[in-house]
């Protein structure tokens, strides 16, 4: 009785793990959305403001925020500054696959940060602001879905877990 | 080899194996490569133009103006307006395509059809035989060199800098970035120890503005012309020496033309430059004084 007791709540515990990671994957994707539109704030005062090379643009945005959004804007930038004859399109979405297993954003957001990086450093200051603005404002849509997700699925998926995981322990004992 | 590697680095992949491709003999002689939106790719050399089997698209073309601008195509829009970009180590990225104008001033060039890259190859020593007469009894003159273009004033003017440079405080203005090739704020030619740059600065606002800022006992500029002559009297009467170069086939009618007459007696040394025998061939070298 005491094994089935233990493996009882050893069940319940995985289970109930797997509800928090599926559950926290919503949390991570509002963060993340977040931290991409404050990357591309960034970007844009350095290229309005300073006309900072891009390599030196996307690396201060990555140190301005956190998340695996930080790692893709950072790693564009190494992209940039190691890869001769690379454009900024390829190191931008070289940056994206690199870190897409990481990610927890959507296929809608990863649509949109796919299609600004196909106009990144290719035309002049206000061509690039006017790119960066779309895209924050695209971003924000999609932020909003997700916190709206955020609220409805997190507790779902959380609560799920436990239940899953208590019903799959009372049939065993 | 660090020529080709700075040349090599800032063409697309497709182009870079063509050129990488040439053996070191032509590449020393390599002036210019040129890529014409489904044209051959092109390079001249002194023995003239070659075409190599190579057709360039719209794509290498805008591939390439992102990677000599560092990916950051709006960081260098002052240069594009001047229809150039300075590559590392002076070789210059010339552009062609569809000029957007404001008034008469171009605020940008976009369509980009067709890219010039000509290899800059500094020499130094190509001043000393003029060298004597600009220095003479251990004072600067005031100096005009004269040739038409593609005489060598600008690489005699370059090395003249150099020379001066190293014992006298020069500032060049370098209206078009061709005297120093600054690059990322650094001149990528030797124009000596003591020799400060002001780039992309008209001749009417940099010599006042370098008179002020960095007191020079020398000034050194590039292809003078009438609009500039107030700014050099400026110059001359705070006692600072010019050394300067102008577009023109002999002395007498280049003076005129840029309205120098009233000041020629101050240059004691006016050199006339042409390609006779061979780029930077001295014609004659006389005193201002003796034009008048």
């Amino acid at each position: 009785m005491i094994t089935k007791l233990i493996g009882g709540a050893i069940v319940v515990c995985a289970s109930s793990k797997i509800g928090y990671d599926a559950g926290n994957r919503y949390t991570r994707r509002v963060k993340e959305i977040r931290a991409f539109q404050s990357g591309l704030w960034t970007l844009q005062s350095e290229i309005s403001f300073c006309r900072t090379m891009l390599a030196e643009a996307l690396a201060k945005s990555s140190t301005l925020i956190q998340t695996v959004a930080s790692d893709v804007f950072l790693h564009a930038s190494e992209n940039l500054k190691n890869c001769t004859g690379i454009t900024a399109k390829e190191a931008w979405a070289k940056a994206l696959f690199d870190n897409q297993k990481k990610l927890s954003i959507g296929a809608d957001e990863l649509a949109i940060l796919s299609s600004f990086g196909g106009l990144l450093g290719a035309s002049d200051a206000s061509g690039q602001i006017s790119n960066i603005e779309l895209t924050i404002a695209k971003l924000s849509v999609c932020e909003k879905q997700a916190v709206e997700d955020e609220k409805k699925l997190t507790k779902l998926y959380r609560s799920l877990g436990v239940i899953a995981g208590v019903f799959i322990a009372i049939i065993f004992i | 080899m660090i020529i080709r590697e700075q040349i090599v680095q800032n063409l697309p992949i497709t182009i870079r194996e063509k050129i990488n491709a040439l053996s070191d003999n032509i590449f020393s002689e390599l002036e210019e490569i040129r890529l014409r939106v489904n044209k051959q790719l092109m390079i001249y050399t002194s023995n003239g133009a070659k075409p190599l089997s190579h057709i360039v698209s719209l794509s290498e073309i805008e591939n390439c103006l992102q990677i000599v601008s560092g990916a950051s195509v709006y960081a260098f829009l002052e240069e594009i307006k001047n229809g150039f970009i300075t590559l590392s180590g002076g070789h210059r990225v010339g552009l062609c395509g569809r000029v957007v104008m404001q008034g008469a001033e171009v605020i940008n060039i976009k369509q980009i059809s067709g890219i010039n890259i000509r290899i800059a190859r500094q020499i130094k020593g190509s001043a000393n035989g003029i060298m004597p007469y600009i220095i003479s009894n251990n004072i600067v003159q005031n100096t005009l060199i004269i040739s038409p273009p593609q005489c060598g004033k600008t690489t005699i003017l370059r090395d003249v800098a150099r020379q001066i440079g190293a014992k006298h405080k020069v500032s060049i203005i370098d209206e078009r970035s061709e005297i120093s090739a600054v690059c990322n704020g650094v001149p990528q030619y030797d124009v000596g120890e003591m020799t400060d740059t002001i780039d992309l600065c008209s001749k009417t606002i940099g010599i006042p503005l370098m008179l002020r800022s960095m007191s020079p006992d020398v000034i050194v500029t590039d292809e003078i012309a009438e609009e500039d002559i107030s700014a050099i009297k400026q110059a001359l009467s705070c006692g600072v020496k010019i050394i300067a170069t102008a577009h023109g086939d002999d002395a007498l009618s280049t003076i005129s033309r840029i309205k120098l007459q009233s000041l020629i007696e101050q240059f004691g040394c006016v050199i006339t430059l042409s390609r006779k025998n061979g780029v930077g061939t001295i014609e004659k070298i006389i005193k201002g004084s003796e034009i008048v």
